[in-house]
């Protein structure tokens, strides 16, 4: 298993990078997936959606893939991911859903394409308590704002207790931007899955590790 | 009606809105501003930019001054603060002595000048004057400047409030309330519109203010 995969789709100019993220045991749970276009073509990708597209087609992994989603009107787009190997997680802040309503962004709808929801920004960012009800997310990303004021130890403690009644409704709690192992036992006891460059290199040298043993 | 007016000829009078307990005994009251200028103000109120801040922090003194000068009730007064204004009861505001003095603050308030407005929460904090979060759970939120206010009350915005009428979401909501709850800090929802409302919300929150329980009205002399 790469940790990294790299895939180059010249025929669309996009390079697609995967990013592991990993449990509390260093188990990888998701991939999300990281593009970089070629300039030309970046603004035609995102209207059609294909920059999803060639992401979920290039991961070849069980896991589940996390998706940047830059536009909340491509419901139709949905049935793209169909014949996906891995669940699509679609990665939205709250200010993309402002305009949301039950009828345009079913959360029925998304589970019955194998489509789950991560609200990032979460807890720093604009906020609607009754779409949160109403979306059902699988996955928080806590802000990076949020992920900072957590060195003062009350402040981690308060947000850890106030989590703790969305992680026990099965949210699950993705801290991004881990950079050294401090961090990483900082936020341990409430996140459920952690990212960034620590938890890349930790799960590089895991699998260089493997490899080389055979 | 001109935009510029100097903001010392306005023509602006408070009104007030009782915020009850379950048992529908007034715990606070809270003030809004009304009079000919009134839509004036609201409109700089809620198109704020930097250029005009001056003129924002003088009319949001302005409105708490009116509010406080006018205000007859022996229960605590919730002031709305405007999140320009770091220092949320300015000079020369004067502490009343006769009832206790609620300032409600939005999250909005970290965007300008977080650490000088904290600073003054925590000088007002020592006077006996508490704080509350208003329209939470609708708009910008930020945990981490809740955290650092440590508010007494969080007010539940309207749109929360509505939401409330399905059985799920009023579990949700009293899920993550009941964090805060555990803190000491008291919950109010905003918008009671209905007794139904009112029913449903009894277990979920400790206050409630809206027009089923009162439209805001001119108090008169105690």
């Amino acid at each position: 298993m790469r940790i990294i995969e790299k895939q180059e789709r010249s025929e669309f100019g996009v390079q697609v990078m995967f990013e592991p993220v990993v449990n509390r045991d260093f188990q990888l749970v998701a991939y999300e997936a990281i593009m970089q276009f070629d300039t030309a073509n970046q603004e035609q990708l995102l209207d059609l959606s294909l920059d999803r597209y060639i992401a979920s087609k290039t991961h070849k992994e069980s896991v589940p893939l996390i998706l940047n989603s830059q536009l909340i009107a491509t419901t139709p787009y949905f049935n793209l991911f169909a014949d996906s190997k891995s669940e699509i997680v679609l990665q939205v802040e709250f200010s993309q859903l402002q305009s949301y309503s039950r009828m345009q962004y079913p959360s029925d709808r998304l589970a019955g394409n194998r489509v789950q929801i991560v609200l990032s920004g979460f807890l720093q960012c604009y906020f609607s308590l009754p779409i949160l009800i109403d979306l059902r997310p699988k996955y928080i990303k806590l802000a990076w704002e949020v992920i900072q004021s957590c060195a003062d130890d009350d402040t981690m403690y308060g947000i850890a207790k106030l989590l703790k009644p969305l992680k026990e409704s099965g949210t699950l709690v993705i801290v991004d931007g881990i950079e050294d192992r401090n961090r990483f036992e900082r936020v341990e006891p409430f996140a459920d899955a952690f990212q960034g460059f620590w938890i890349t290199e930790q799960s590089q040298r895991n699998f260089q590790r493997r490899f080389l043993r055979g | 009606m001109e935009p510029n007016k100097p903001v010392s000829t306005l023509q602006l009078h408070p009104v007030y809105q009782p915020i009850v307990d379950r048992q529908l005994s007034v715990v606070g009251y809270e003030s809004f501003i009304r009079g000919t200028d009134a839509n004036q103000v609201l409109t700089d109120f809620l198109s704020p930019s930097l250029q005009r801040l001056d003129r924002i922090v003088s009319l949001d003194s302005l409105c708490k001054q009116l509010a406080l000068e006018k205000y007859t009730g022996s229960a605590p007064l919730f002031l709305n603060s405007h999140p320009y204004s770091c220092d949320p009861f300015p000079q020369p505001l004067s502490l009343p002595k006769r009832h206790g003095l609620v300032i409600e603050l939005t999250e909005h308030a970290l965007v300008h000048e977080e650490q000088r407005l904290l600073k003054n929460v925590e000088w007002l904090s020592a006077r006996g004057v508490r704080f509350a979060i208003d329209d939470f759970g609708y708009g910008f939120l930020s945990l981490p400047f809740i955290m650092r206010l440590q508010p007494q009350f969080i007010k539940l915005a309207k749109e929360v409030v509505q939401s409330c009428i399905y059985v799920r979401s009023r579990k949700v909501v009293k899920r993550i309330v009941q964090p805060f709850r555990d803190m000491g800090i008291q919950i109010i929802a905003e918008g009671i519109e209905s007794e139904a409302q009112f029913e449903n919300l009894q277990s979920v929150v400790d206050a409630f203010q809206g027009y089923w329980i009162s439209k805001p009205k001119i108090l008169l002399e105690a």
